[in-house]
């Protein structure tokens, strides 16, 4: 590699990273709601990428490029951090971690009304795991607060089609819960409409 | 006394089964592969399954940047002299990771991942619209488009039977659909299985043209002969997307 082509590579890296520095670490915060201490690193990174790939830029779609790294970057050190927490979580055979998992919904402070927590939270889960797949699918996504063109985009299937998953996963809910009086019904289901 | 925690903790249980039932989450190639609608049915179930055990991971793949810039105050702003710190600090992390020459076609394939995933032209730009094809399809050849096809909106159709398109070339789809009345400066479009609701195809977001015209090569091979199916246009972008129109039409095959 000459010094003129290496000058001029030095130059276009740094041009970049002023266009597009700030984007990308307000994508991290407030896209990616990367938490800010960690934002810094991951933007490092993605320009690090950038920068090894930098022969192969040939100056088309810059942003759409950096974004995508950025999303791999924060994608794969998430899914490293769970994949440890994984093997930690499998590994954990003490009766304290088994009962971590257990503890139902906190704040309720006697103990009739932790038996009540629990005895909701287990006819809601067994509620959940008796809909049709397509259908649990969608309403765990809701309670996770994706929006129904995010989990149109995920089930690769329509808008329609998700919302009429969650109003027919709404009416098997209600059948299999009538008996729960003041259940409260989180809003993750589109109105009632036909 | 019951409130909305009790749905979250079920929640979580589920999440906590699902995790346990499909192991390691997926990879990044795999979910954007999923998302372009390049894997077969049976191993995009399989993905996706273990996709829908980690919802951390599906929000890194489907949200959207925010628009503007940050302001002092904001908690992304960037001031000038913490930029010139952030570029030191960048400098040092590069040393001695020189710039290597890869596959052209893998990083642009990674780049335009999320956005292309099928041949796409509009207007004038089917030379573009080419070379994305080349990408997509390891075509090593130049080949003619065939004559396109111009799909009505729904709604002007009076009525009237839906179009029946036949392949043009034995192996594409060339479909053209002009928007009428819009004003929207971004659209997106979907090709949609009118039978089952499940979407075949999706754009990535697409600027307006002068023409106001886009035209989607679609291979034979998506649409199954007899089949009736929509493209959907949408006008608008994140939240503010919505419907523009619907062009119906039945695939023929060859």
């Amino acid at each position: 590699m000459g010094d003129n082509e290496d000058d001029e590579l030095a130059a276009k890296f740094r041009a970049i990273y002023e266009r597009h520095y700030r984007a990308v670490v307000r994508f991290l915060i407030n896209g990616l709601r990367v938490p800010a201490a960690e934002a810094e690193d991951i933007a490092q990174e993605t320009f690090v990428r950038f920068w090894e790939s930098i022969r192969d830029y040939r100056g088309e779609a810059e942003w759409a490029f950096l974004e995508i790294v950025a999303r791999r970057v924060y994608f794969n050190k998430r899914r490293a951090d769970l994949t440890e927490k994984r093997r930690v979580e499998t590994n954990a055979t003490s009766l304290d971690d088994i009962r971590h998992w257990q503890e139902p919904a906190a704040k309720h402070d006697d103990l009739a009304d932790r038996e009540l927590a629990q005895m909701i939270v287990r006819r809601l889960r067994e509620a959940m795991r008796a809909l049709p797949d397509k259908q649990r699918e969608c309403l765990l996504m809701r309670l996770e607060g994706f929006k129904y063109e995010q989990i149109a985009a995920i089930l690769a299937v329509t808008v329609d089609a998700v919302k009429s998953r969650l109003r027919d996963a709404k009416k098997k809910l209600h059948a299999d819960l009538s008996d729960l009086e003041r259940l409260p019904w989180p809003e993750v289901f589109p109105e009632d409409e036909p | 006394m019951t409130d909305k925690n009790e749905w979250k903790a079920a929640h979580d249980e589920l999440l906590a089964d699902a995790r346990t039932r499909t192991g390691e989450p997926p990879a990044f190639d795999e979910v954007l592969a999923l998302m372009n609608g390049q894997l077969p049915e049976q191993e995009a179930q399989r993905v996706r399954e273990r996709l829908l055990a980690y919802p951390e991971l599906m929000q890194i793949m489907v949200a959207s940047a925010p628009e503007g810039t940050a302001r002092p105050g904001d908690d992304d702003f960037i001031p000038d002299a913490e930029m010139s710190r952030r570029w030191a600090a960048l400098q040092k992390r590069t040393v001695g990771k020189a710039p290597v020459v890869r596959s052209v076609i893998n990083w642009r394939r990674a780049a335009l991942g999320l956005a292309a995933a099928l041949v796409l032209a509009m207007g004038g730009l089917l030379a573009e619209a080419s070379s994305y094809a080349r990408l997509k399809h390891e075509l090593r050849e130049p080949h003619v488009l065939g004559e396109e096809q111009l799909l009505t909106p729904d709604r002007h159709r009076g009525g009237s039977d839906v179009a029946t398109i036949a392949a043009a070339d034995g192996e594409w789809y060339v479909l053209s659909v002009s928007l009428i009345d819009a004003t929207a400066n971004a659209f997106r479009l979907t090709i949609v299985d009118a039978g089952t609701g499940s979407m075949l195809w999706r754009s990535p977001p697409l600027r307006r043209r002068e023409s106001d015209t886009f035209t989607i090569q679609v291979p034979r091979a998506l649409l199954r002969a007899g089949g009736k199916y929509q493209v959907i246009v949408y006008a608008g972008e994140g939240a503010a997307e919505e419907r523009l129109e619907t062009y119906t039409f039945v695939a023929t095959g060859r």
